[in-house]
């Protein structure tokens, strides 16, 4: 879901009304809602009018503030073209609301779906606000917008915008926008651009919903879940001391360690994009934004940092890439669970998901071969890279975000950068060195924009 | 002494010290501009404006205590406009601009930007603020009226002033422009500092 694999707030995703995940959170569609039941009373048939009108009341005032929303000064399209699908999917909702029979089963159905559809879509459009915020990289918009598109297909849209959550964060899988990737970096980080590769872990889960990555993996992971459960049986036995081996109960038990190596694979998985995307800028921004680890106990639906770090050394190798000397340094084991059952657990979801750390870097090595996605090229990192350190410049030629952007971290990561620079104080030398790297992203921008025209 | 356009190119392409280069970049079309005869280069507006928020202040006094002088975010509220997308000026309105163009000037060049009067005739005054120092790297702000009485449309990519580049003939080439305006992407208003002396003479006297 986001590169961070926890942070003190969860954010729940669309779709899930509760931490758990997303597979095992039902809509009320899905559900079927309980009707009111026969024989209504008076006072029921009153409750049914109050419920609809209320429902009614809360779908216009979401409409209403979508209006407002769409006055805004969108800097790109696709804001305001999702906030268009979104007015329709609750033009539709108030449709629904108004048309169905009151006191029916089928009214109170459509006041549960609408209220759902509030959960869901209410923090999207706080999204899309925030997606105005002049505290936003803009400039990296159109290359990344490029890149998406790229490998989601030209018709995907991207919204980037900012999160008040320290974790950058895609919304994926939204049924009812399947054209729209949203990607939100930190909101006090938004305006840093050598941050900007991070958007390419949570575009890896775009193509991991896209791809069917899934559904690919799934039954495998499932009987590799089985087979560990197998291999380890006396462990096992000890903590499921009535189970016997291959009975309903071992596999209702496996679909736990199931889901939880499927989730890792997926964050695995983005983060190998985010890797092929950006090279050893991506290793850099990630080593930024979450070393040495957070307190407490892991999360279970990633990896151990520890390991993480270890996947992501083991595809740079794959792909490559350099990894910066300390990267592996950076990082501390976080805390393993101490309570038996989900320690075995969360064992076995381990040795399964590492088990296919090298088919998921050889599909997404793949995948982005066959997207024609280029890597990142030395030698123009090297120049733009001079460029900035000699001259305190942005490139003067047209370049691509990788280089740019791993340009720009090698200049950060050098403590003698601009020492003799009378021009450049030491505590101007970040503002200045983020300001460098998105006037060269525009620049390219430019020149790109003019080639096309002529 | 001015430089003329086709010199101003030759020191794009070639810099007479490579380790300290007059970089303009997005470049000009330098053929076009090596033709053209001109003693300055057209600059382009770039994506970023600011505007006044005038409803959150009550006053600026750069004579108040530092902690009430208001901040910049209170005085300004900035605007990303893309390529493609206009940006309206309203009569007697003020807004800071930047140049599309990133400038690094060497040493021993100075350069004064002017706004072009093509626009001047239809009201929109550009850059009151016009000396570049040596040394100088980053876009230009630029200080934008509209004195006219119609709004005037402008889009980033539009060429609206020029820069003329000079040759600064004496004085220690080591010292350059300290200005805390360099090294910047976006319009900025900066703290006006004043002197020892200033605050000297600014001090209540009997």
């Amino acid at each position: 879901m986001t590169v961070l694999n926890r942070s003190p707030k969860r954010k729940k995703r669309p779709g899930a009304l509760s931490d758990a995940p997303i597979s095992l959170v039902r809509s009320p569609v899905q559900e079927g809602v309980r009707s009111s039941g026969g024989g209504h009373s008076g006072q029921t048939q009153k409750a049914d009018m109050l419920i609809i009108d209320y429902a009614k009341q809360r779908v216009s005032s979401v409409i209403k503030e979508i209006d407002r929303l769409r006055q805004s000064e969108f800097p790109y399209r696709a804001s305001r073209d999702c906030l268009n699908e979104l007015k329709e999917i609750f033009n539709r909702r108030l449709f629904a609301l108004e048309t169905a029979p009151p006191g029916s089963a089928s009214a109170r159905n459509e006041c549960t779906v609408s209220l759902f559809n509030l959960f869901v879509y209410l923090p999207i459009l706080g999204f899309i606000l925030r997606s105005t915020n002049a505290r936003n990289t803009f400039e990296a918009y159109g290359p990344l917008l490029q890149l998406g598109q790229r490998i989601l297909g030209k018709g995907n849209n991207l919204i980037l915008s900012s999160e008040w959550d320290y974790s950058p964060y895609v919304y994926k899988s939204i049924a009812d926008l399947p054209a729209f990737t949203l990607i939100g970096l930190p909101a006090s980080e938004s305006s840093n651009p050598l941050l900007v590769p991070l958007a390419g872990h949570e575009l890896g889960h775009s193509i991991w919903a896209s791809e069917r990555t899934l559904l690919k993996f799934d039954e495998i992971v499932k009987n590799s879940v089985l087979q560990e459960i197998d291999k380890r049986w006396s462990e096992y036995s000890e903590v499921y001391p009535y189970q016997e081996k291959g009975d309903m109960w071992t596999g209702k038990t496996a679909e736990i360690p199931h889901l939880w190596a499927m989730l890792q694979m997926e964050e695995i998985f983005c983060d190998f994009v985010g890797l092929r995307l950006f090279a050893e800028s991506f290793l850099h921004a990630l080593t930024y934004l979450m070393s040495p680890r957070l307190p407490g106990e892991r999360s279970l639906h990633y990896p151990n940092i520890v390991n993480r770090v270890r996947y992501l050394i083991d595809a740079s190798n794959k792909f490559s890439i350099s990894v910066p000397p300390d990267f592996e340094f950076g990082f501390m084991a976080e805390d393993e669970p101490t309570e038996p059952e989900k320690k075995l657990l969360i064992s076995i979801a381990d040795t399964v998901s590492s088990s296919f750390v090298s088919d998921l870097i050889d599909d997404v090595g793949e995948f982005l071969r066959e997207k024609d996605v280029p890597m990142r090229n030395s030698d123009n990192v090297l120049q733009i890279s001079k460029e900035f350190y000699d001259w305190v410049s942005p490139t003067s030629k047209s370049y691509a975000l990788v280089d740019i952007l791993n340009a720009g971290w090698n200049c950060m990561l050098d403590k003698d950068l601009w020492k003799n620079v009378a021009q450049v104080k030491p505590e101007d030398r970040e503002r200045v060195l983020k300001d460098i790297v998105l006037k060269s992203i525009e620049v390219s921008e430019v020149y790109e924009l003019i080639k096309e025209q002529s | 002494m001015i430089l003329k356009a086709d010199q101003i190119v030759r020191e794009i392409q070639n810099p007479p010290n490579n380790k300290d280069p007059l970089v303009i970049t997005p470049m000009p079309n330098l053929e076009d501009l090596g033709k053209s005869g001109a003693a300055s280069i057209d600059i382009r507006l770039g994506c970023w404006f600011a505007t006044s928020r005038q409803t959150r202040v009550s006053h600026f006094d750069i004579y108040d205590k530092p902690d009430d002088i208001p901040h910049e975010s209170k005085l300004t509220k900035s605007h990303f406009v893309p390529f493609g997308d206009k940006f309206i000026i309203h009569p007697k309105s003020f807004v800071l601009g930047i140049t599309l163009e990133w400038i690094r000037l060497p040493a021993d060049r100075a350069a004064f930007i002017v706004g072009r009067s093509t626009w001047g005739r239809y009201g929109l005054i550009i850059a009151t603020a016009t000396g570049v120092h040596p040394g100088f790297t980053g876009c230009l702000a630029l200080e934008i009226a509209n004195t006219g009485e119609i709004p005037i449309t402008v889009m980033p990519g539009t060429t609206i002033c020029q820069i003329f580049i000079h040759k600064v003939e004496s004085g220690d080439p080591k010292l350059v422009d300290l200005s805390p305006l360099l090294g910047r992407r976006k319009p900025a208003l900066v703290p006006i500092e004043l002197n020892v002396i200033e605050r000297k003479l600014a001090e209540k006297h009997p």
